[in-house]
């Protein structure tokens, strides 16, 4: 029984990781066909950022990344705070609507915002794909700080007026001690779906205003190259980097609650 | 009502923003799945049910259902891997728990189009994989890519996780004394598993069924890369109605018959997750 | 002057009325307990009090000043919440100097101030815990502290000690009611327990259906409630409907009775109450006879069930020589005084 656990457990981490583990690998191999391996280099590296399109679309990813995160995480907690504060009538459909963009399949919401930007005759472009990560960004920050919330005693935001708190101080002295976790992983969460995203940004996309992942994927398209391997194990870096700094801050709000 | 500032800025803001750019978006869909497609792309505003007549052609027929079988079985065989995965690690050492969790995990972070290439990568024609079989011997390997197999091991290599996780916490609250409890009663090894431990981690399944088959079910990258000619899914069929075939009205058909199937898929989660405690979809 | 008061204030929950039209006034350094059973409306009118609820009409004055639309942070009030609702990323001590730093006092004068509410509930010793490390009654003190550092005039607390047990409980009403005599502060205590009620309150309102039924102190309430309803929810109680044979005298069981207080119309049927422990028991003779069905010890009291001309009664005496065994017949007498009439 033992042996069987061992093994299936590292059977199903092999065949999560190996293949992209080969792929990291194959990215410093010196060889330009990327069958045979013939040695460590970093040339794959310096290839990638020395082609422009792909510096334009690392900028790009940046841009859009950073913005839709910083809209999406105030718009997410605000909306958080909200649903914690009020009672009203209509509350599920809220709940409905805050499950929608986590539900949808992906592609349904691309062409959608597709059909809505052309509807509104909105030109595609940088500001289409950043408002349309913020709308499916937002579920996300607003679920997870929502679930830091729940952990707290009820009541809190009124024993703070009761005490003589107003607005600016109960945000300073109570939501943003308590919640600075909660919003800090909904961020990097938000920030990861946006980083990551292909398909949204694919069809709100205007020309020239490709992300790493549109420009990952027409590479792709095209064949099999170490300059792929590069980029690729650059999305990878920025997945863990993210990750990592998400399970920090859990961590560290986990030990001690200050 | 006092307050109504702070009231509008937490819930309306948000809100407003999300109906306008989701909500309104879907309803466009909606709307256009009912007009007329246009000659060159877009829409003409005249009703028409050409774009659920589409939906009844055979060819549509075959690809609808192709992406429910590829969807099943990718769900099917995570289940059947992650089950009991996720029975092992619960049984484990607490701090083996969070270690092996945390292993899993760190995949569902990964990027899908990574996880898709780094598939080609391994098992293209000059790949790794047949690399090492000419090394072994081998001369006339199998085309490993482009065709329905690789789809599906491309989604399950990229859903397993989103499996494990829900599963995992079902699995981990399970409270073992009922396990006791109903040998006590006399239930054998396999009536134990039937009548206490499934039931008890029905919502951990329901929310890992619907974490991995609706969006293997709409899924474009994996198809789109790892599969050929013959294994087209609705996902990419979608996207070719409003990027390539330029028939907005059909595209839009079978966006909201994918909704109506997701809808229903939630419906039945809902039955079954309030029959057994909180659903945990994140 | 009253410290507080409340005019005709009313509270809808859309087809609910919460909140029926409640006047009453709470005198400064008064122990006031609202005690009635959930969903009365004692807790939606805490709130409105506190300022977290506002009335769909009515009036509240503090002082003589106008406050129903007041902000909670701008009242004199502070209100004691059922689940405590302490600030879990602040230590104890900085807990109770929230409310201070809020009102802008100097750290020095705040520190000191903390600490000398912390030393008022005996919690001195946790000043640098955190909440979540403490016990349930422990952070009980720490939210009174908490409050009561502000200096309000009024203090409102919610149920607190209904998520305590009992021995814990009995302990902190004793506690609370040497905190609200040292400091001299009103407070108004919502609770269901009628125990703790009695033992605590200067005066009680009894509340049921958004209004009080009947407000004075516990003697008032346990001797000459109002109503049934007052009657049962105080105590125990042995309620029957009787026939007035004369303006003072009830008949019972073949029995004349005399009860005390104003006279009813002869003739007509009415309700009457008399507490267990004043029912007395001798042997069979003359007067009242009953047959003893069932005996209970309770330590301190012996109670019976008696059946007395097709009625229950309670009987409650001190255990000792002459217990009366299930079976026996016994001949029962009431004082006039402590029969009482009540309306139905």
């Amino acid at each position: 029984m033992k042996t069987l656990r061992i093994s299936l457990l590292a059977a199903v981490l092999s065949f999560l990781y190996l293949p992209v583990l080969v792929l990291i690998l194959y990215s410093f191999n010196a060889s330009r066909f990327a069958a045979g391996w013939e040695g460590f280099s970093f040339r794959w590296y310096e290839a990638m950022f020395r082609s422009p399109e792909n510096l334009r679309a690392l900028a790009n990813t940046g841009i859009v990344s950073v913005i839709s995160t910083l809209c999406a995480t105030v718009l997410g907690t605000l909306l958080a705070l909200g649903l914690y504060r009020y009672r009203f009538r209509g509350k599920e459909w809220v709940e409905t609507l805050l499950y929608l963009p986590v539900i949808v399949p992906e592609m349904v919401t691309a062409v959608s915002m597709l059909a809505f930007f052309v509807a509104i005759q909105a030109t595609l472009g940088k500001t289409t794909i950043i408002l349309a990560h913020i709308a499916f960004q937002i579920s996300f920050v607003t679920l997870t700080v929502r679930a830091r919330l729940q952990h707290f005693p009820a009541n809190l935001i009124e024993a703070a007026r009761d005490l003589g708190a107003g607005t600016q101080a109960l945000g300073r002295e109570v939501l943003w001690p308590l919640l600075r976790p909660g919003i800090i992983s909904g961020a990097l969460l938000a920030f990861s779906l946006s980083v990551d995203d292909f398909l949204i940004t694919y069809f709100t996309a205007g020309v020239g205003d490709s992300t790493l992942p549109v420009r990952m994927y027409a590479l792709i398209r095209r064949g099999v190259t170490p300059e792929v391997n590069a980029l690729s194990a650059l999305m990878l870096m920025v997945s863990f980097l993210t990750l990592f700094i998400s399970l920090r801050t859990v961590r560290t709000a986990n030990e001690s609650p200050r | 009502m006092r307050l109504s500032s702070n009231r509008l800025l937490t819930l309306g803001l948000p809100m407003a923003y999300l109906g306008v750019f989701f909500a309104i978006p879907l309803a466009i869909v909606l709307i256009y799945s009912v007009l007329t497609p246009g000659d060159y792309g877009g829409i003409v505003w005249a009703w028409s049910w050409e774009g659920y007549a589409g939906l009844l052609s055979a060819d549509l027929a075959v690809i609808l259902l192709r992406s429910l079988r590829v969807a099943g079985l990718a769900t099917l065989i995570c289940m059947v891997i992650g089950f009991p995965a996720a029975w092992f690690i619960s049984q484990l050492p607490l701090r083996a728990q969070t270690v092996w969790m945390f292993l899993l995990s760190i995949p569902a972070w990964m990027n899908l189009l990574v996880k898709n290439y780094a598939w080609i990568v391994l098992l293209r024609r000059e790949g790794l994989v047949n690399q090492v079989l000419g090394v072994l011997g081998v001369e006339t390997p199998p085309e490993w890519l482009y065709h329905e197999g690789a789809v599906l091991l491309g989604l399950v290599h990229t859903y397993l996780p989103f499996m494990i996780l829900p599963l995992y916490s079902a699995l981990e609250r399970l409270d073992l004394r009922l396990l006791e409890a109903a040998r006590d009663l006399g239930a054998n090894g396999f009536q134990v598993w039937l009548r206490v431990v499934l039931p008890q981690c029905a919502a951990g399944l329901w929310a890992g069924f619907l974490l991995v088959c609706i969006p293997a079910f709409g899924a474009f990258l994996t198809p789109d890369l790892l599969g050929g000619a013959n294994s087209t899914m609705i996902g990419t069929l979608i996207q070719q109605q409003f990027l390539m075939g330029r028939n907005w009205p059909l595209g839009s058909a079978m966006s909201v018959s994918v909704m109506l199937l997701v809808w229903l898929a939630l419906v039945v989660f809902r039955k079954a997750a309030g029959k057994s405690g909180e659903p945990s979809l994140i | 002057m009253a410290l507080l008061r409340i005019e005709s204030v009313t509270r809808r929950f859309g087809a609910l009325l919460a909140v029926d039209g409640v006047s009453e006034s709470v005198g400064a350094g008064e122990y006031f307990c609202m005690l009635g059973p959930s969903g009365c409306g004692k807790s939606t009118l805490l709130r409105m009090i506190g300022g977290f609820e506002l009335p769909d009409s009515g009036r509240i004055w503090l002082d003589g000043r106008d406050i129903t639309y007041l902000s909670p942070r701008r009242r004199e009030v502070n209100l004691v919440f059922q689940n405590y609702a302490l600030f879990p990323h602040l230590t104890v001590l900085e807990n109770v100097e929230f409310g201070l730093k809020m009102k802008g006092v100097a750290a020095a004068e705040r520190r000191r101030r903390a600490g000398e509410g912390l030393e008022l509930v005996n919690m001195s010793s946790f000043a640098s815990r955190m909440p979540p490390q403490l016990s349930g009654g422990q952070q009980q003190r720490v939210a009174l502290a908490r409050a009561i550092v502000n200096r309000p005039s009024l203090l409102l607390l919610d149920e607190p000690l209904a998520a305590l047990d009992k021995h814990l409980r009995e302990q902190m009403q004793r506690e609370l009611k040497r905190l609200q005599t040292d400091t001299g502060i009103a407070f108004i205590h919502v609770t269901h327990d009628q125990e703790e009620a009695l033992s605590l309150a200067d005066r009680i309102g009894i509340m049921q259906g958004g209004r009080f039924l009947q407000v004075g102190s516990g003697t008032d309430l346990y001797e000459h409630p109002v109503n049934s309803f007052v009657a049962s929810f105080l105590g125990d109680s042995n309620l029957f409907d009787a026939q007035v044979s004369a303006p003072n005298r009830l008949s019972l069981g073949g029995q004349e009775l005399a009860f005390a207080g104003p006279g009813l119309t002869p003739g007509s049927t009415h309700r009457f109450l008399i507490r267990p422990e004043r029912v007395v028991l001798a042997a069979p003779g003359r007067g009242l006879q009953a047959c003893v069905r069932q005996v209970r010890y309770l330590g301190a009291r012996l109670e019976y069930e008696l059946e007395l001309d097709g009625l229950r009664w309670l009987a409650s005496a001190p255990p000792g020589p002459g217990t009366c065994q299930p079976g026996d017949l016994v001949s029962v007498s009431v004082a006039p005084e402590y029969l009482v009439p009540v309306s139905a």
